[in-house]
């Protein structure tokens, strides 16, 4: 499919800092893209390049065809954006506000009036369309910030930190939203640091650090790579935990092995202990509890968690920082 | 250029600024003091106050050129009084109230947009630097105008009523108020426009931008100083290369704020 955005070694510094690293990206019709990492990955800057609201250092970019740098205005014809902490004119109404952008769109009179109407509706912000926005809540802004991005209808949104700060129901209203548009072809860009909504709503995620790309792919596939390093926790009895925590800690296949002290687990309620490790494969696993059953520890139950994009994102962000250590220590 | 955008950035800009206590009132007071108050209290003055005796006029006018002195020959020492204030002294004072104006809006429409963060939101909308930087000025420069010509008259008008008892006669507008009108209050807005796009691209905030945009005021208090000390009299031909050396400077200012004003340079300036 071809792509609707597409860069190659995108590059931008701000004096000595790559706040892009030669960035590589492709998104396609209909794709709902994560861009993750922590403050100063580069995520606003790379939404900031797309739109052409900063000139590119070096590498190519093509959003819609067009080449921001070159085509800015028809680039923004054709994306809409929300930033990261969306700001109005808070003396304006929401409306009056949303009818500006619109004329700025080039909406014709009269359409702009329709328009403006069907997404204070749809964002269920009617009742609230003519009060100034100084006085709308944390939800309601981010609401009309996305509404504003759809004035012109757009096929690609860069979203930057959509649901950020909103309580569980408006962010859920937010990935529907995703799901909705994602559903209708729309390409979306989301910059995010909510790693459960990334792995909830993205066919693929771009784990950013320092502006340059260290994983990228589906967050299943990405959360796989993790499949050998696996938290797991062993159920026994509680008068066995010694001898457990001694056997556990002597193989060489277990790691960080300690109790967990997590006394309303209903487990440990019904008098059990839990003991829990980091455990490369189920090989490991078996010989453990081998061990256990040899050293006369009855294992009454065995449970491994499933790696999140969280757990993904944690370890490449622990190897990034193992990585760059290393780096200073040879320079 | 999107006509459509243009207006729609200037609309809001006004929108904002006309909901702004904050803004609004030195935009109401300045005027209304330089123009109808100063107008007022120096045409009343003579009748009411005991004014400063003749030989401190006399002084002042012997050092007027002959063509501008010559005006004063034949009235009384109250009319040349009212005369000498309300038609020369005065007559840069009235250039504060464009400068004021477009500093203040321009300050909002600028940095103080940077200020409340809004201006990302505007710089994503499918407008090209040039269009954005055109409505805003626009937003600045209409009203200053308007204020500038609305002023004039409003001026003329309180000046030859309130000094009727005294003058007899429609003694405003001179030439030179007619020059300063038409041709120096244009390129001194200009020029205040100009300054205030560039500080804005460099500070952060309205007071910052308002502050260092109005010193363009400087210039016009010297003319005051200068006109009071005898240095220099606003005769027609004065305010005609008055005007033109302000739309050079205006001319030379505003080309620096075109190049600074980028997107690039908006959203990468010191914050």
């Amino acid at each position: 499919m071809h792509p609707v955005i597409k860069t190659r070694g995108l590059q931008r510094h701000f004096a000595t800092v790559h706040a892009v690293n030669h960035l590589d990206l492709e998104i396609a019709s209909g794709e709902v893209v994560g861009l993750l990492g922590h403050n100063g990955a580069g995520k606003t800057t790379t939404i900031r390049l797309l739109a052409g609201l900063l000139k590119r250092d070096g590498g190519s970019v093509r959003v819609a065809g067009f080449d921001p740098a070159v085509d800015g205005v028809e680039v923004r014809r054709r994306v809409g954006v929300s930033t990261e902490t969306p700001a109005f004119d808070d003396r304006l109404t929401a409306r009056e506000g949303l009818r500006l952008f619109a004329a700025m769109h080039g909406l014709p009179p009269g359409e702009d009036r329709r328009r403006v109407d069907d997404l204070l509706h749809h964002f269920d912000l009617h009742g609230a369309a003519d009060r100034r926005v100084a006085g709308y809540s944390k939800g309601m802004r981010q609401r009309l910030a996305i509404a504003r991005a759809m004035l012109h209808d757009p096929r690609i949104l860069l979203l930057d930190e959509p649901a950020s700060g909103l309580d569980p129901m408006a962010a859920r209203g937010v990935l529907e939203q995703l799901r909705a548009w994602r559903g209708e072809g729309r390409s979306v860009v989301l910059c995010t640091h909510d790693l459960r909504q990334a792995q909830a709503v993205c066919d693929r995620v771009l784990v950013l650090e320092h502006g340059r790309v260290v994983a990228e792919g589906a967050p299943h596939d990405l959360a796989a790579h993790l499949e050998g390093a696996r938290r797991t926790v062993l159920q026994i009895p509680a008068a066995d935990v010694e001898t457990a925590l001694l056997v556990l800690r002597r193989r060489t296949d277990w790691r960080d092995v300690a109790r967990d002290e997590d006394v309303t687990h209903p487990a440990v309620a019904a008098g059990d202990a839990r003991i829990e490790g980091v455990v490369e494969d189920s090989d490991a696993v078996a010989g453990a509890v081998r061990g256990l059953v040899s050293a006369g520890v009855a294992v009454h139950g065995v449970e491994r968690s499933t790696p999140t994009l969280e757990d993904v994102y944690f370890a490449l962000h622990e190897a990034s920082r193992d990585s760059g250590r290393r780096e200073q220590v040879e320079a | 250029m999107n006509r459509q955008a243009v207006m729609a950035i200037a609309r809001k800009d006004l929108t904002v600024v006309a909901k702004s206590r904050a803004v609004m009132l030195p935009l109401l007071i300045v005027p209304v003091l330089f123009l109808i108050g100063l107008p007022l209290v120096a045409a009343l003055a003579p009748t009411l106050i005991n004014l400063p005796g003749s030989s401190d006029v006399t002084a002042l006018l012997d050092q007027l050129p002959e063509g501008v002195s010559a005006q004063f020959q034949g009235l009384t020492e109250e009319q040349r009084i009212i005369e000498l204030l309300l038609g020369y002294l005065f007559a840069p004072l009235y250039l504060v109230v464009p400068l004021m104006m477009v500093s203040v809006i321009a300050a909002d429409a600028f940095a103080g947009e940077k200020e409340r963060r809004t201006l990302e939101a505007l710089l994503y909308t499918p407008t090209s630097d040039a269009e954005v930087l055109l409505g805003k000025a626009l937003a600045a420069y209409l009203p200053a105008l308007a204020v500038a010509w609305g002023g004039f008259v409003v001026y003329v008008v309180v000046a030859n009523a309130a000094a009727w008892p005294v003058m007899g006669r429609v003694f405003l507008p001179t030439v030179t108020w007619w020059v300063l009108a038409s041709w120096v209050a244009p390129a001194v807005a200009a020029l205040g426009l100009g300054s205030t796009v560039l500080v804005s691209a460099r500070v952060n905030s309205f007071q910052e931008a308002y502050q260092l945009g109005a010193v363009v005021v400087v210039p016009i208090v010297g003319l005051v100083v200068a006109q009071a000390a005898g240095l220099v009299i606003l005769s027609p031909l004065f305010a005609l290369a008055l005007g033109a050396a302000t739309w050079l400077l205006a001319g030379m200012v505003g080309w620096f704020g075109m190049r600074v004003f980028t997107r690039d340079r908006l959203l990468t300036s010191r914050s």
